[in-house]
């Protein structure tokens, strides 16, 4: 299965259960549980990489009921249908070199933004 | 246990294993599955068919093919993750079944298949004169299913079952639906009996349709919308009362009692979710047929998308009314219905990444909060819904000609004139080359 140019080992060994799956050019990459920030309910969720050699970065997304610190939703974020499930879009800010940050760094950082509005 | 075919490879099916020649033809079918409700549907994605020179001569009745032959369309299949169904055809048999022969020469190699791609159903079927049965094995179990129908996807949705379209034993139509069956037949009203419709959206377009289908008499309505009634939605969405507006009734319960009170034979399932979330997907799944109404590309992208990978057809409406300056006016209106494997939204250019980021200013879709408020009129609402019935009435009845074009319906609300715009689709369109019968995907641990 092609990886585009990304490295999966780390995530095997950081996240335990992770899922490849294929459709067209992309790759998708399934996380079964990764911690979100302190203070969110759940304490983790299922993440959902889908990996591009066209894109610069992968595209990241979770399951969608996250609460954030303060009881609320997150904001700007949006609900979609990828391969025919239910995941959910999020905001976030976070400066990312495929050549030089890992996947496993890149699930972190974006996760971080849980942990404001 | 049902099989679904998008129309493109149906026909080319269909001709192959129809094929006169010294022996049988078949054709191996590479598929995927979902489960729907508590029926499984396993959905054809591609098609392989074998070279002349592929097949064995052989003094024993039947086809038989060359050991490179099965290895071709095995390393096919595992390179896709994708199933096998291998086809054959009876061709004069109005009810069928697989011969003694089929099925000791199935139970032999569908284990094999099933131990090479454990994930994906694998199976036998024999189609007969408008007739189809077979066995499935299914992933993670010993024991061979057998196939409830194969339905052939085009502007009229057939289905095949063992039985045929042998005449069932009571063809009486119920009063109710005495004149309309003067048009669509008794087997057309069975199987509008039988049919579940999925209506996504339910204002000003997508209440009309669910005034519809319940006066049609259809068979179950999945009626998907998160709203509740409004003041401003009031004037359009048909059944909703002030009282709604003071109780905040969720627009899913409206429909629910003004489809209950037209005729309680149709029976209503409200999702009151976003279509894109993971209640009303499974939902969804059970339709036969998708009728879009909502307002935003990118809702009607994520329609789309479902429907072309659980191979339903989709109707979409959609009305645009801007009030320009000294009165003038323009009203706009489209009905596009996508059958899975002629055209889809995106071949036939309605849906394209660059109009998806205009809709959103070019942000993220994260960002992106629904479309700004815009002009609506019952009268045009309605007049796009009864289009819309209309063809979901040539889909599952054929009561008019069945035609191969593209096409969109285009209406204009001026001249108050609906006219039929042929397509040309895209070639090779990656959209449908990706989600095209792709079902659940098949997940490997790392």
């Amino acid at each position: 299965m092609p990886t585009h140019g990304y490295e999966l080992d780390d995530l095997k060994e950081q996240y335990k259960t992770v899922s490849v799956s294929e459709n067209g050019s992309n790759t998708y990459v399934l996380v079964e549980k990764a911690g979100l920030p302190p203070g969110c309910h759940p304490k983790e969720t299922p993440v959902l990489l889908v990996l591009n050699s066209g894109q610069p970065r992968p595209e990241i997304y979770v399951k969608p009921g996250i609460k954030i610190l303060n009881g609320q939703d997150p904001r700007s974020t949006s609900i979609i249908n990828i391969q025919g499930q239910s995941w959910m879009q999020f905001s976030y800010n976070l400066e990312f070199d495929r050549n030089k940050h890992s996947l496993v760094q890149f699930i972190a950082g974006s996760l971080r933004r849980f942990s404001k509005n | 246990m049902k099989i679904r075919i998008p129309e493109n490879l149906g026909i080319s099916l269909r001709k192959e294993i129809f094929k006169r020649g010294g022996h049988e033809y078949v054709a191996f079918a590479l598929v995927s599955h979902t489960m729907a409700g508590n029926e499984i549907l396993v959905l054809v994605k591609d098609i392989e068919f074998l070279a002349e020179q592929e097949y064995v001569e052989t003094l024993y009745h039947g086809a038989h093919w060359r050991g490179s032959a099965t290895i071709r369309i095995l390393n096919r299949a595992l390179a896709g993750k994708l199933g096998i169904l291998l086809f054959h055809a009876h061709e004069y048999s109005e009810s069928v079944g697989l011969s003694m022969d089929d099925v000791k020469s199935a139970r032999e190699l569908l284990p094999v298949y099933q131990n090479l791609i454990p994930d994906r159903p694998h199976g036998s079927i024999v189609i007969g004169h408008e007739s189809a049965a077979g066995i499935v094995l299914l992933p993670g179990e010993d024991a061979i299913s057998e196939v409830t129908s194969v339905r052939w996807l085009g502007d009229v949705m057939r289905d095949w079952t063992p039985h045929g379209n042998r005449k069932i034993s009571s063809p009486v139509v119920p009063a109710i639906y005495s004149t309309q069956a003067l048009l669509i037949g008794s087997s057309g009203q069975r199987k509008l009996s039988h049919t579940k419709v999925a209506v996504v959206g339910l204002s000003g377009g997508g209440s009309h349709v669910v005034q519809q289908l319940s006066h049609l008499g259809v068979g179950e309505i999945i009626a998907i919308d998160p709203d509740i009634s409004e003041e401003d939605n009031r004037h359009r969405v048909i059944g909703m009362t002030k009282k709604d507006i003071r109780e905040e009734t969720p627009k899913v319960e409206v429909m629910r009692r003004m489809a209950r009170s037209i005729n309680d034979e149709v029976a209503l399932k409200p999702v009151g979710h976003l279509v894109s979330e993971e209640f009303a997907i499974t939902e969804l799944k059970r339709a036969d047929v998708v009728i879009g109404c909502v307002d935003s590309l990118h809702a009607r992208a994520d329609i789309q998308a479902l429907c072309l990978r659980y191979l339903i057809p989709y109707v979409d409406i959609g009305l645009l009314i801007v009030p320009g300056e000294n009165g003038s006016v323009s009203i706009g209106g489209n009905i596009i219905t996508s059958i899975p494997g002629r055209a889809c939204l995106w071949c036939m250019r309605f849906l394209s990444e660059k109009k998806l980021a205009e809709e959103t200013g070019g942000k993220p879709r994260s960002y992106f909060q629904g479309t700004e408020k815009q002009a609506q009129v019952v009268s045009f609402n309605g007049l796009l819904a009864s289009a819309a019935m209309n063809e979901l009435l040539q889909l599952v009845t054929g009561f008019g000609p069945s035609s191969t074009a593209v096409s969109i319906k285009k209406f204009d609300g001026v001249s108050n004139t609906l006219e039929d715009w042929k397509v040309e689709p895209l070639q090779n369109c990656p959209i449908c080359r990706t989600e095209l019968a792709a079902g659940d995907p098949v997940w490997e641990k790392l």
